[in-house]
C-alpha cells in the first residue's frame, strides 16, 4: 500500500507531466478503439458484401472449379446435396448457382458478360442486387428474364424489354438463348455495372446441358462466427472426392488477402502508437527518477530493498498507464458510439459515388464493429507496455548507490 | 557484544589522478548505550566514518562490524536489512520524503519492516509526541520549519527502536535554541531507551551533551575520551 501511495503522490508531484503523458497515451488508445471499430466495420461490410455476392460463408462446389473456372465443373447431384446440407445446416440459407461467361448481342452491338445464374427468391434473401435496379424490375418466374448492369445496358444500347441473344460455350460447342433484359441495375462499381447481369438458374442449365446440377451451393448463415464449425460439419458429411467446400477465405482469396493486409497496416499504425507510448513513458518515468535520486536515496539509506524501490517506480507506470487506459476506453468508446449508430460517411471525403476493393463494393456509409474483446485487448497492451517502459528506470533505481544519491540534489 | 567495531579502517576518494585518504587506520569500538559525538573540523573524516558505519559507503580497507554483521562480507541486501532493522539515520539536510506526511515519514521504517498498522500509528504518535510535534502529524515536510523537520527526522530514526542512531551534523541547519531542544530530546531517548547514539558534528553543545568525545583529525582518530 505505502508503495501505491507513494507512487500516486510521486505522480501528482509534476500533474502537468503527468497528465501530457497520460493523455498522450489515453489519445493513443482511443485512436486505436475507433479505427479498429471503424476497419472492422469495413471488413465486416466487405465480408459481408463478397460473401453475400460472390460466394457464402462457405461453398460447395465440384472439385477443380476454383482453380480453373470451367463451366463443366458442377456439384455432382447438386439436388441431394443442396436437400443434405439444408439438413446440416437447418439455419442456413443454400443458394445454388451457375456461373458462365458469354457473349450478349443486341442489334446495336455486343459485349462479353459474366453472368450468375441465380434462384431470383433465394439470391434476394442473401444479397441485395435487386436494390439495386433502376430500371425494370429483378428476376421473377420469366425464364427469359435478365437483370444486367447499366454501363453494360449502355454498350448494348438497350432497355427493359428489348431482346438479346446470349452467346456461351458449353462442351465445346457454341450455344445461345434468346433473353429479355428485364431489369437493369446500378451497383456503383465499373466491373460489376459495365460486365455482369443476372439469368435464372434454370436457362443456364438447360444452355449448358448441366441438368439441374450447378456450379456452387453457397451456404450462407446469420453470422460468420460459426462459419469454422459448419465448414468442418459440412466437410464431414460431403467427403466425397468429386466436391470441394471452401470457407469464404478460399472462395475469395483476394478479398481475404485485402482484408489481412488491412489488418496489417492496422497493427503497423498499433506499433507505432506502442513506440511512442513506450518512449513517453520511458522518458517521464526516467526523468521523475533522475529527479529524486536523493529521495530515492534516502528511502534506500532508510533501509528499504531495492527491489521494492524498482517495484515503487514500476507502480508510478502502472497507476498512470491505469489512469490513461481508463480515460483512453471511455473515450474511444464515446467517439465510436456515433459511427456506430449513425456511421461514417466516407463519400463525404471522396465526393459521393462508390468504391471497390478487392472486386467487393465499399459502400461509402460505413458502420463502426466495435469489438469489446479486441478493445481489452489493446487497453491490456498498452497497460503492459506503460509498465514494461518503466522497467529501464526502475532498474536503474534498483541499482542506485544511496551514498551517491545522497550527495545529489 | 559491541555496537560498532571499526578495526584499521581506511577510505581513499580519487579526484583524478589524486588520491584523496578520508580515513587513514581508524580502529573504534562503541558500546551500546553510548552517545558518542565525532568531533573534527571539516574534511576530517566524520561523516565518511558515520556513512561507512552505516553501510552507506564501503572503506578502501580494514572492518566494520555493526550489531555483529560484518559489512565487508554482508550481502548488499544483508546491509539493506541491518540498515532497515537495526540502524537509524538523522541527515544533516534531514531528507525527508517530500510527498509523505510528518506521520508518514515517521512511520516510514515501520511500514517497510511490515509492522501491523496500529502498532505502527502507535509507535509513530508517541514518537512525534515525544519530539514535541503532537498535532503536527499531517503536515508535509515544506509546511514544517527546519526544526520541526529535523525533528521528524528524528523520530523516523527512533520510531523502529533502532540499536543504533547515526547522526550527520543534526543541528548544523537549526537555530541555537532549536539545536538545544533537539539535542535534549535525543539525549532524553537514550538515557530513556538505550539508544545508542553517534554524531558527526562540529557543534560544542553537542560535545557538552555527549559521554564520549572522538576527535578526529585528517582521518584519524586524535583524541577518544570518555566523560
Amino acid at each position: 500500500m505505502l508503495i501505491l501511495r507513494m507512487a500516486l503522490r510521486n505522480l501528482r508531484r509534476n500533474l502537468r507531466r503527468t497528465l501530457i503523458t497520460g493523455l498522450a497515451i489515453g489519445f493513443g488508445l482511443a485512436l486505436l478503439v475507433v479505427s479498429s471499430g471503424i476497419a472492422d466495420g469495413v471488413h465486416a461490410q466487405m465480408i459481408r458484401s463478397g460473401v453475400s455476392a460472390m460466394a457464402g460463408h462457405l461453398v460447395v462446389q465440384g472439385r477443380g472449379w476454383q482453380e480453373q473456372r470451367e463451366p463443366s465443373i458442377v456439384v455432382p447431384q447438386s439436388p441431394q446435396v443442396r436437400a443434405q446440407l439444408e439438413r446440416l445446416v437447418p439455419e442456413a440459407t443454400v443458394v445454388p448457382r451457375v456461373f458462365l461467361q458469354g457473349l450478349l448481342t443486341s442489334p446495336q452491338g455486343s459485349a462479353g458478360v459474366s453472368l450468375s445464374a441465380v434462384v431470383p427468391e433465394l439470391e434476394a434473401r442473401v444479397e441485395d442486387l435487386h436494390e439495386k435496379v433502376v430500371e425494370g424490375a429483378y428476376l421473377d418466374g420469366n425464364p427469359q428474364g435478365l437483370v444486367l448492369g447499366q454501363t453494360l445496358a449502355e454498350t448494348l444500347a438497350v432497355g427493359v424489354g428489348d431482346k438479346v441473344v446470349l452467346m456461351a460455350q458449353s462442351k465445346g460447342d457454341l450455344e445461345s438463348r434468346l433473353l429479355r433484359v428485364q431489369g437493369i441495375f446500378k451497383a456503383g462499381i465499373d466491373e460489376i455495372d459495365g460486365f455482369y447481369g443476372q439469368i435464372p438458374v434454370q436457362t443456364a442449365q438447360d444452355l449448358l446441358g448441366l441438368g439441374g446440377e450447378v456450379t456452387q451451393l453457397s451456404v450462407h448463415l446469420g453470422s460468420d462466427r460459426d462459419a469454422g464449425l459448419v465448414l468442418e460439419t459440412v466437410r464431414a458429411a460431403l467427403a466425397d472426392r468429386r466436391i470441394e467446400v471452401l470457407a469464404w477465405q478460399e472462395a475469395l482469396p483476394d478479398l481475404s488477402q485485402w482484408i489481412a493486409l488491412d489488418d496489417a497496416a492496422l497493427y503497423a499504425f498499433i506499433l507505432a502508437i506502442a513506440l511512442i507510448v513506450v518512449i513517453g513513458i520511458t522518458n517521464t518515468v526516467s526523468m521523475s527518477v533522475f529527479e529524486r535520486i536523493h529521495e530515492l536515496g534516502v528511502l534506500l539509506a532508510v533501509g528499504m530493498h531495492p527491489l521494492r524501490l524498482a517495484l515503487m517506480v514500476l507502480a508510478e507506470a502502472l497507476l498512470l498507464g491505469g489512469f490513461a487506459v481508463a480515460g483512453g476506453v471511455a473515450v474511444g468508446l464515446l467517439l465510436n458510439w456515433p459511427l456506430e449508430v449513425w456511421g461514417l460517411d466516407y463519400g463525404a471525403f471522396t465526393g459521393g459515388g462508390s468504391m471497390e476493393a478487392a472486386g467487393v463494393v465499399f459502400e461509402m456509409q460505413q458502420y463502426s464493429d466495435l469489438s469489446l474483446a479486441k478493445v481489452a485487448l489493446f487497453a491490456a497492451l498498452t497497460l503492459a507496455m506503460t509498465v514494461l517502459a518503466a522497467v529501464y528506470p526502475a532498474v536503474k533505481a534498483a541499482r542506485l548507490r544511496p551514498i551517491r544519491c545522497l550527495h545529489q540534489r | 557484544m559491541s555496537t560498532v567495531v571499526v578495526r584499521e579502517l581506511t577510505k581513499q576518494y580519487r579526484q583524478g589522478s589524486l588520491t584523496v585518504p578520508a580515513l587513514q587506520g581508524v580502529s573504534l569500538q562503541i558500546e551500546p548505550g553510548e552517545l558518542t559525538a565525532l568531533m573534527g573540523p571539516s574534511g576530517s573524516g566524520k561523516t565518511t566514518l558515520l556513512n561507512i558505519i552505516g553501510g552507506l559507503d564501503a572503506p578502501t580497507s580494514g572492518e566494520v562490524i555493526v550489531e555483529g554483521v560484518d559489512l565487508a562480507r554482508a550481502s548488499p541486501a544483508e546491509v539493506s536489512k541491518l540498515r532497515l532493522r537495526r540502524l537509524g539515520f538523522v541527515f544533516q539536510a534531514y531528507n525527508l520524503i517530500p510527498v509523505l506526511s510528518a506521520y508518514e515519514n515517521t512511520e516510514l521504517v515501520l511500514l517497510l519492516q511490515g509492522v501491523p498498522e496500529a502498532e505502527r500509528r502507535e509507535k509513530a504518535m508517541a514518537m512525534l509526541e515525544a519530539v514535541g510535534l503532537k498535532g503536527m502529524e499531517n503536515r508535509r515536510p515544506n509546511e514544517l520549519s527546519g526544526g520541526q523537520q529535523q525533528r521528524v527526522a528524528v523520530a523516523r530514526a527512533i520510531a523502529a527502536s533502532p540499536a543504533l542512531v547515526l547522526a550527520d551534523e543534526p543541528t548544523a541547519n537549526l537555530d541555537s535554541k532549536t539545536g538545544v531542544e533537539l539535542l535534549e530530546t535525543m539525549r532524553r531517548l537514550n538515557e530513556e531507551r538505550g539508544v545508542t547514539f553517534v554524531f558527526a558534528t562540529h557543534d560544542p553543545k553537542v560535545m557538552e551533551r555527549a559521554r564520549r568525545v572522538v576527535r578526529l583529525v585528517d582521518g584519524r582518530i586524535a583524541e577518544d575520551l570518555r566523560k
